[in-house]
């Protein structure tokens, strides 16, 4: 299946409509978290989009496969749950009593990234002729050396409940920002059409 | 016998798990770091195997590439701190199996098995980076080509390329790429990107990668004569004429790829379903965790 990833399945344009799957989620199911704050990443998120660049990276014919769509959005996913989890980890720590609200979505989160280098894999051996490509992810079908980096904070989170604690998940959160953005603005010099 | 373990428990700390993951996670962001500037090197490492790259370049280039053994060392570790904590839980676990339901077992036996599944896949990387190959051969219409392993070679009947239609914004650049091999025997075979052919025990790929400083000159990027792993340039061809020699085929043996491709699979349909059942509430959070 010949299937192209569009700008719209990238992390900076996808990411905003992840975090308002996960704050409706959120909503149906406790009704009694701080949603407003959720809404808030998804304005914030929004609000980046609107300024990055338009486009896209002219697609060679070894991105246009189904699997480089399914791991840009399940990549999405796997960050929006993170940011999420970060959210309101942090909100717990202004709080009296300790909460484990973050934990669900982190969770998910770890899966959602899962799902992303199973995709990922299966992509990158299609197109390149290796599961694990080394070198910084650059251009999607490029390194995963820090792809596996941002994935460590929240594996020492989920493996290790004993050492739970909302200072892990807010660092976490924030190295998967700095990383994933800083991929964003480096790719904003790459050369792109339409948009 | 009490000295060993010792050893083994010391070995199988939570405390020390924590530690080898952070290390791990910095020994690879500072690689990010690295492979960022310096693409070309790090990529060599793409289509050869571990033992012919690092000696070569640890002792030409340690200063770049000295977190390569240390992150193989961090994993190392890490893979038998993973195997002592999971099987000092298995071994707490299995005197209960004839207490337990089948079905309340095995979610208490989950967060192991992913975890032993997690000690594959990092095998299945080893594999790969020891004994994978990579072999890249320049493809031409009517030219024979000779693949080491086989015996007899493939005809290259045709290369044919698909180009987007002109009215769409990426005109002249190739959509496509078809290649028609054929056998000894007349059997064809067709190769187009992303979609492999497995012939004996090996993939054959389409492959554009030039190598050299010819990549660069072809780049319709911005200017610099750095390779770069964003290869939208390579594949425009403004005046639809295929140059000799551009098109690659790749045929490449990756004994540790079924292995990863399994166990990540396996791993996520684990997770999945242990943390449906902890979120429905059916397992007990507590005696089910993950903690060793």
């Amino acid at each position: 299946m010949s299937l192209s990833p569009t700008p719209s399945s990238k992390g900076p344009f996808f990411l905003p409509w992840c975090l308002a799957l996960v704050a409706l989620v959120r909503s149906v199911t406790q009704p009694k978290m701080a949603m407003p704050w959720v809404v808030a990443l998804v304005v914030i998120f929004s609000v980046l989009s609107v300024f990055y660049a338009k486009g896209m990276i002219p697609p060679t014919p070894k991105k246009l496969s189904i699997w480089a769509v399914l791991f840009f959005m399940s990549e999405s996913m796997a960050h929006a749950l993170f940011y999420a989890a970060g959210l309101f980890a942090m909100l717990g720590l202004f709080r009296s009593h300790r909460s484990d609200s973050f934990h669900p979505l982190l969770v998910w989160g770890f899966i959602a990234y899962t799902v992303a280098q199973v995709t990922g894999a299966i992509w990158c051996f299609r197109g390149l002729g290796q599961h694990l490509q080394l070198g910084r992810q650059a251009s999607g079908l490029g390194g995963h050396l820090d792809f596996f980096c941002r994935g460590v904070a929240p594996a020492v989170h989920c493996q290790m409940e004993a050492l739970r604690g909302a200072v892990m998940v807010i660092a976490g959160a924030a190295m998967v920002f700095y990383i994933s953005y800083g991929h964003y603005f480096h790719e904003m010099h790459f050369q792109r059409v339409g948009g | 016998m009490i000295a060993m373990k010792k050893i083994w428990n010391g070995f199988g700390d939570i405390r020390i798990a924590f530690i080898l993951l952070i290390t791990a996670s910095a020994t690879l962001m500072t690689g990010a770091f690295y492979a960022e500037h310096h693409f070309s090197l790090f990529s060599e490492l793409n289509r050869m195997r571990i033992q012919d790259w690092l000696p070569v370049h640890l002792a030409d280039q340690p200063q770049w590439v000295w977190w390569v053994p240390l992150l193989f060392v961090v994993m190392a570790a890490l893979g038998l701190n993973t195997f002592i904590c999971a099987s000092n839980r298995v071994a707490r676990l299995l005197p209960q199996r004839r207490t337990l339901s089948p079905g309340r077992f095995f979610y208490l036996l989950t967060p192991s098995l992913v975890h032993f599944l997690f000690l594959i896949i990092m095998l299945g990387h080893l594999t790969t980076f020891v004994a994978g190959t990579w072999q890249t051969v320049p493809l031409e219409t009517g030219r024979e080509i000779s693949i080491s392993g086989e015996r007899r070679p493939y005809r290259v009947q045709a290369v044919e390329d698909d180009f987007f239609p002109e009215t769409a914004a990426l005109r002249n650049r190739i959509a496509q790429t078809t290649v028609t091999l054929a056998d000894a025997d007349g059997k064809l075979t067709r190769l187009q990107y992303t979609r492999p052919v497995f012939m004996d025990s090996r993939f054959f790929l389409l492959d554009k990668i030039k190598k050299g400083n010819s990549a660069a000159k072809k780049r319709i990027l911005t200017a610099t004569d750095k390779e770069t792993c964003n290869k939208a340039g390579v594949y425009i061809e403004a005046d639809k004429v295929r140059r000799d020699g551009r098109q690659l085929l790749l045929v490449v043996s990756d004994p540790g790829l079924a292995w990863i491709v399994s166990g990540l699979t396996l791993i996520m349909i684990l997770m999945v379903g242990y943390f449906f059942v902890q979120t429905n509430g059916a397992g007990n959070r507590k005696s089910g965790s993950v903690e060793a």
